[in-house]
Parts: structure tokens; sequence; C-alpha cells
């Protein structure tokens, strides 16, 4: 993290693992200061969040959902997407512009029970919007990895990584962040490049070929995929702006975006007529490579690291839903308070203690999805219309109102 | 995520952290590379090499050519496969009857050939072949091929380049063929994504056997031939039968140890709305193959003069170029650049003709182009004829004219004009 970051910690939330508690009062003063200076996370891992790793969802199952809806124009929901939620990035930039406050230490201070409310709203968002994905993602695994059948079980180990994760705090997730942007770069740039000997790029004409009406069901149906902005209030809420930050996160968001466009265009490119089932497209795409012929399936390789970064990308949300009910329990304020008033005793045991509340939380929301995803999966149509059509509009309500009501925070920067 | 603590229980805690991660990191290594608890296990697995498919009334007749690996270092044992014919009301009931002969569980995974007999491409293909589209363990790379007669028959055939079948099938099928103008393959994928299209067309290669001395009475020309295929002859009337239900293997029980069969795939069956229609010629097929994907070091005999030229073509590129023209008549250029040397002619040449910079002949190159001219357009003839929309004009048409599109869809074969250009430049 570099010395001159402008990150601040969000409500209450500093030094989540207890790294402030590692001394006497003036290394307790030290610790905070550094926990102040250096935050939970950092510009770079937000951009690298955005770029990285909120792309890989939608290369699974939205190119087929998008191609069966819009066909050649599975590109323009998808860009429409792109386009609504950098708006609503942009905006959540701007709110958090107006003041050196995080974003939610502002909303405690308009009112505790609200921050409470929208902490434990957006918990319950991020649980619901992952359980569909979650499925996607066994069901892909079982699949892509398995020849035959496998158990139950053969999924399970997903959900003891996802446990580890959601005990840490933000500053997990960007480093998580820096970890996956090689992994993505290098798994991304390979897939695409096995795939273009066999991508036709002309399948994608003619342009505008499919009715609005079609196009606008694809962006409707595909909601479940492209609502990342919900994601990013938690993370935001953890970061103090500082002036050209938004510059450079609103471009990695949009860098993201392209990738995902690039994707879907060679994946339309190579199955044209026949990607509407296609599932699991990244999966699928570098399989026609000449020389797989000769050195077999090494495209799986990429595959396998794409998953990685899948894998965490699918965790982020429960890791978010946890620091959200953390928030919602004051138990990132308790630490602080700890810290600040009790010495180091005090804080140690408010360390310990929220270490303890973080860890059941995160057992209880991981048990509940685990048996979610071993009862839910024989009820997967059910889901499927559930979260693509009949509850789609959750997620435009968590991805676009939610932060844009956050526009009317007064702010304290006088200009 | 820091460890960082003061206290004894922090110090512990980080103490053990790495031992989990240790722990963790071994318990998934194990999953990953547990190859699935032993679910592929040979001794209970199917491998499905290759199927073919023949209707009978209502029924599916799906003979699954399964290979059979054995633990001994014999290589001849080690490469044997056996054949099993299996009946259902779809394919998937068929292949799975498969677990009920044999206890086997059929394993589509390396599948790579789909053989179509003659019952199964009169209906609709993708009655049959929607089965292997669905199913999410197999590749749809996999070669698709019809043949006269029975599938089930020629996938049986006793061959002489190897001892399972499929694999000489393969080797017929195989993109190096496809690149050398032998054959017009085609992979499922290829295959349904023409009859998922705008133009519901497709093609695919007619796949033959024959004896490997094609006579009898061997010439004396030919003595190495007849060295091996003399002696196959009691056999070879018996699988000069091409691909009857008996097929070659019953020849090996009159001749002893005859022989075998050879494969060609060089006719290529057309398709409209998934039903067979009509085919191409050898020639016709490398006409096609030169204007649809190139080919490369495929050979060619252009008669000029009383003489017979063989061509190496060295290099083809096709450009096909769909237009509506100012009187709204929708029109398919297709102009064929080919390079190509002379390889052999049927007469005998002076050494100074033959070091000669300029051996193939202009005149020579300029007949070949006109052959190339009538093979191309009896192709598109034929796929008019057939309905089969073999150039993809109707594809182009949606792209690039859809303004036309609604308009021309429903006749576009036979409002479609067509021109063809090939050119013959020499290759030193």
């Amino acid at each position: 993290m570099s010395a001159n970051t402008t990150m601040l910690p969000p409500l209450g939330k500093s030094g989540g693992s207890g790294e402030q508690l590692s001394g006497g009062a003036a290394a307790n003063e030290k610790s905070a200061l550094k926990a102040a200076k250096g935050g939970l996370i950092c510009r770079r891992q937000l951009c690298f969040l955005l770029a990285f790793i909120l792309p890989v969802p939608k290369l699974l199952e939205a190119p087929s959902l998008l191609a069966y809806f819009s066909k050649g124009d599975l590109l323009l929901p998808a860009f429409l997407h792109y386009v609504l939620q950098t708006g609503v990035l942009i905006a959540l930039l701007c709110v958090c512009a107006k003041s050196d406050k995080p974003l939610f230490q502002r909303l405690r201070e308009v009112s505790k029970p609200l921050a409470a409310a929208v902490y434990i709203a957006l918990a319950a968002y991020f649980i619901f919007s992952d359980l569909f994905p979650l499925l996607d993602l066994a069901n892909f695994s079982n699949t892509a990895f398995f020849d035959t059948a496998p158990s139950v079980s053969a999924f399970l180990p997903f959900f003891l990584l996802s446990a580890f994760i959601c005990v840490k705090d933000e500053k997990a997730i960007g480093r998580s962040a820096d970890l996956c942007m090689p992994i993505f770069l290098f798994a991304f740039f390979g897939l695409i490049f096995m795939a273009f000997g066999e991508t036709d790029f002309t399948e994608l004409f003619p342009l505008f070929g499919t009715s609005a009406g079609e196009n606008f069901k694809g962006m409707y149906h595909s909601f479940v995929h492209f609502s990342d902005m919900a994601l990013i209030i938690p993370l935001l809420g953890a970061y103090r702006y500082e002036k050209g930050d938004g510059k450079k996160i609103v471009g990695a968001y949009t860098g993201g975006g392209a990738f995902v466009l690039l994707f879907l265009a060679v994946f339309y490119g190579v199955f044209g007529a026949l990607a509407p089932r296609e599932t699991y497209a990244f999966d699928k795409i570098a399989r026609y490579f000449s020389a797989l012929d000769v050195v077999g399936r090494v495209d799986l390789l990429l595959v396998y690291l794409i998953t990685v970064v899948l894998l965490y990308a699918y965790a982020l949300p429960l890791q978010l839903a946890v620091i959200c009910l953390c928030g919602a329990c004051g138990i990132g304020a308790g630490e602080a308070d700890g810290v600040g008033a009790g010495g180091v005793d005090s804080g140690a045991k408010h360390a310990e203690r929220a270490k303890r509340r973080r860890l059941i939380l995160s057992l209880s929301v991981n048990g509940a999805v685990l048996l979610f995803v071993l009862f839910a999966s024989r009820r997967y149509h059910f889901f499927y219309s559930l979260t693509t059509a009949k509850l789609f509009f959750v997620f435009p309500i968590f991805s676009m109102a939610l932060p844009l009501s956050f526009l009317l925070l007064k702010g304290d920067k006088k200009r | 995520m820091s460890f960082k603590g003061n206290g004894s229980g922090s110090g512990s805690s980080r103490r053990k952290t790495p031992v989990i991660y240790v722990l963790a990191v071994i318990f998934l290594t194990i999953l990953f590379f547990s190859n699935d608890f032993g679910l592929v296990d040979i001794q209970k697995t199917a491998i499905v090499l290759a199927v073919g498919i023949d209707r009978e009334n209502n029924e599916f007749i799906v003979n699954s050519r399964i290979a059979v690996p054995s633990a001994s270092g014999d290589q001849k044992a080690a490469a044997d496969s056996i054949q099993v014919e299996t009946r259902g009301d779809t394919v998937g009931a068929a292949i799975q009857e498969i677990n009920t002969k044999t206890g086997w569980y059929p394993k589509l995974v390396f599948l790579n050939l789909i053989v179509l007999g003659d019952t199964a491409t009169e209906k609709n293909a993708f009655e049959t072949l929607d089965y292997f589209l669905r199913n999410e363990y197999m590749s749809d790379d996999c070669k698709v091929c019809c043949c006269e007669g029975k599938a089930g028959g020629l996938l049986d055939t006793k061959t002489a380049v190897e001892k399972i079948p499929s694999l000489a099938i393969g080797k017929i099928l195989s993109d190096h063929s496809a690149t050398t103008g032998l054959a017009a393959v085609t992979s499922l994928r290829e295959f349904a994504a023409g009859y998922f299209g705008v133009s519901k067309s497709g093609y695919m290669p007619v796949l033959k056997a024959a004896p490997l001395a094609p006579d009898e009475k061997t010439d004396g020309a030919d003595s190495f031939g007849s060295a091996s295929g003399g002696e196959s002859g009691s056999g070879g009337s018996s699988g000069g039968e091409s691909s009857g239900g008996g097929s070659g293997g019953e020849s090996g029980s009159g001749g002893g140890e005859s022989e075998g069969k050879t494969f060609t795939a060089t006719e290529t069956a057309l398709f409209s709305n998934g039903v067979y229609q009509g085919k191409l010629t050898k020639d016709e097929t490398l006409a096609f193959l030169c204007v649809n994907g190139g080919v490369r070091l495929a050979t060619f005999d252009v008669d000029y003069g009383g003489v017979t030229y063989t061509l190496t073509i060295k290099k083809s590129n096709a450009k096909i170029k769909f237009s509506v023209d100012d009187f709204a008549a929708p029109r398919l250029n297709v102009k064929l650049d080919i390079i190509a040397g002379l390889q052999d002619i049927s007469s005998s040449q002076t050494i100074v003709e033959i070091a000669a910079p300029d051996k193939t002949k202009q005149a020579v190159l300029e007949e070949a182009g006109k052959k190339m001219e009538r093979l191309i357009k009896s192709t598109f003839e034929k796929s008019r004829a057939h309905g089969c929309d073999l150039f993809g004009a109707e594809k182009r048409l949606q792209k690039f004219e859809s303004a036309y599109f609604n308009a021309y869809r429903d006749n576009l074969p036979e409002r479609l004009l067509f021109y063809t250009d090939v050119r013959f430049s020499p290759a030193r």
C-alpha cells in the first residue's frame, strides 16, 4: 500500500483484525494512526477489484443468457448495463467527494437506526444476490471438472474457503484484488487468444438486428449478473475519496466492462446461432483451439485460473454480507471505541469479542447458503425464474436506487 | 490479513493459522486430484470412441465402438475395441442401454465420430444428433459423417490401417484431409450452427469403405499392392459389398487373414432442414473446399491437348461477396485465386522442359481455371436445386443486406445471380 494512501477507516472498522492493539498507549495511537492512514482498502485495490474481479462472474452464465434473448445484439444489453452502473458509480463518487468522511460514517451521523437498517438490508441483498450464482457455480464445477455426476459434497469445500474469507475484513478484499489481477489477466487473454482463431465477428451482424423488446428482456433478465454497484457501497464506506480518484475508479470499471464486451463478442463469434445453449462460456470458448488436438486440454489450466478468481468473486457478496452485519451489530464501532477509550485490555477484549462475533456470523451465513445449495439445486429452474424474472426488480433497487439515494447526504467540504 | 496481536491467545492463533492453511491446502489438493474418487474407473466405464446410428421404424439403433483397454503390456491387446448394438426410442435411451447390457457406464468424453446411416439422414438428422448437443460431458467438436447403408455395419468394418475402425475413419476425417481437399470435414458444432442458423443448411462427408485392392485381378504395375491385397482376393469379393449388414468383419471369416478395407470420404452430402438432399462429387467437393475454407497441397487434374496435367494447389484464396444490385437483384460473386504448380503430366518431357522456369504453361492454368469455374458453378447449381445454402448466401443476406432479408428469405436461391471468377497463378 502506498504511503500517501487516501484511506480512512470506515464506520468503526479501524483495525478489524486487532492491528491496533499491539502495545501500550503510544503503540495504540501509532496503530490507530496507521490504520487511519493505511485504511482498509486503497484506491489501487478498489480499481483492481472493479477491473479484474467484478467482470469474472459475467463470463459464466450471462453470455448464453444474453444470447438467448438478444442473439447477435448481446453486446447491447451488456453495454447498457455498464452505462447505467457507471452512471451510478459516478454519482456515488460525487457523494464521496463531498466529504472527507467515509460514506457510512456520514450516514450514521444522519441517523444510527437508518445506517443499521441500510446495513441489514444490504446484507440480506448480498446473500440473496449470491444464491442463484452459487447454484450456477456448483453446476459449473460439477460439469466442467468432473466427467460424470459427482457426489453432492464435491462443491462443498467452496464454503470452507468462503467461511474463511468472510472472517476477514475489507483489507482482505483489497489484497485479494491485488492477487487476482495477474491471474485474471493471464487467464482471460490466454482464453481470448485461444478462441480468436475460431471467432467470426460477422456473426454479430446485423447490428441492432434484434427487436428492442427482446433486448429489453435480455437486459432485465440479466440484472442478476450486472448489478455491481451494490457491492461497491460497503467498499466506498471504507474509503475516503481524494481528488483525482474518480477518473481512475471509473476508468477501472469501464476497463472491466471492456473485458466483458470483448468476451461477449468473441463468444458469439465462436458459437453464432448455438450461443444460447453454450452455458459456462469461459469453459468453452477456447475448446476449439487447434493445438489442443496435439497437446491436450491445456485450456483447462486457464479455466482453473479464472475459476480461482470466480470463487473469490462469488465469496465476495457473502463477505460483504458479514461485514454489513458486523456493521449493523456495531462490532466495528465497539472495537474503535475500545481502542480509543478503554486502553489495551479493553481493546483486546473488544477485538476478541469482535472476532468471535464475526466468526459466528461467517459460519451462520455460509452454513445457511451451503444448506441452500445442497437442497435448492433440484429446484434450479424455480430459482432461475425467480432471480431473472419474478424478482428481477430487487437488483436495480439495490444497485441503482439505493446508491443514488446517497446523493441526499449532505457534504461538508467547502469548495 | 493481519495476524498481529499482543496476548498469548493471539500468539497461539498466529501459530495455528499456518497449520490450518497447510491442512486446508492438502485437503483441497486431495479433492482436486481425487479423479472423482474412481468414478472414471475403466473397468466400469465404456469409453465410447464412435457411434453409428441407424433408424428402424420409430426406433434408434446405436452401434457404439467401445475401447477396451487392457492392463497387459501387449500393444495389440491395449488397442482393442468392441462394438455394442443397443436400441431405444431415443438416442439417449439407446446409449444408456449400454449400461444395461454390459454393466459399463457409457462415457462420451472421448467420442470423436458420429456416423449416420441412410435411415437416419432421410429424416431430420437432428432428431438423432440433438442428444449429443445436449450432452454437457462431451465435446461438440466431434466429427459427423454419413454413409450409404447401415452405419453400424460400416463402423464394424475391418480396416487395413488401424485395428479400431473409428481411428481409421478419424484419419480420413482429419483437419488435414479438409486442408488437402480430400473431404469436406465437419464437426457437430459446425453442422448444428448451419442447421440452427438462418439457412438451415449443412453438409457432411459421405463415408465409404472399399477393399484395399480395388480389383481381385492385380495389375502387374502395382506389385506391392498385390502382394498384400492379392492374397485377400477371397475375402475381397465379400468385402466389396461395401457397407452391407455383414460388414468387413464377415470377410475375415472367409479368407482368413484377408485384408481389411480402407475408407474414403471424398463425396459430400447436402442437407436442408436436417434432411439429406443429394451429394457432391469428388471434384465438386474439392471446388467447394477451395471456396469455403481454402485448400493447400491438393491435387487437381486438367486435360489439355490430349495430355493430363496434375497440378498441386499450393494455396487458394476465396473472396465471396454478396450484394443486392441497383435492380434489387441479389448477387453472389465468388472470386478464387489459386496458386498452383505442375506436379506431373501423363506424357514424358525432356529435361529442358522439366527444368524450364515457366514449366506450368499459361494455357494449362487457364484451362484449370475454366474447369474449376465449371465445378464451382455445378456445385452451386446442385446446392440450389437441393435447397442447401452451401455458400452461405442467406446468412450473408441477413448480415450485410438485412433490409432485404424479409423480402428475399423465402426464395433467395431462385432469385440469386451467381458469378464466379477463378484465376490460377503459377508457383515455382
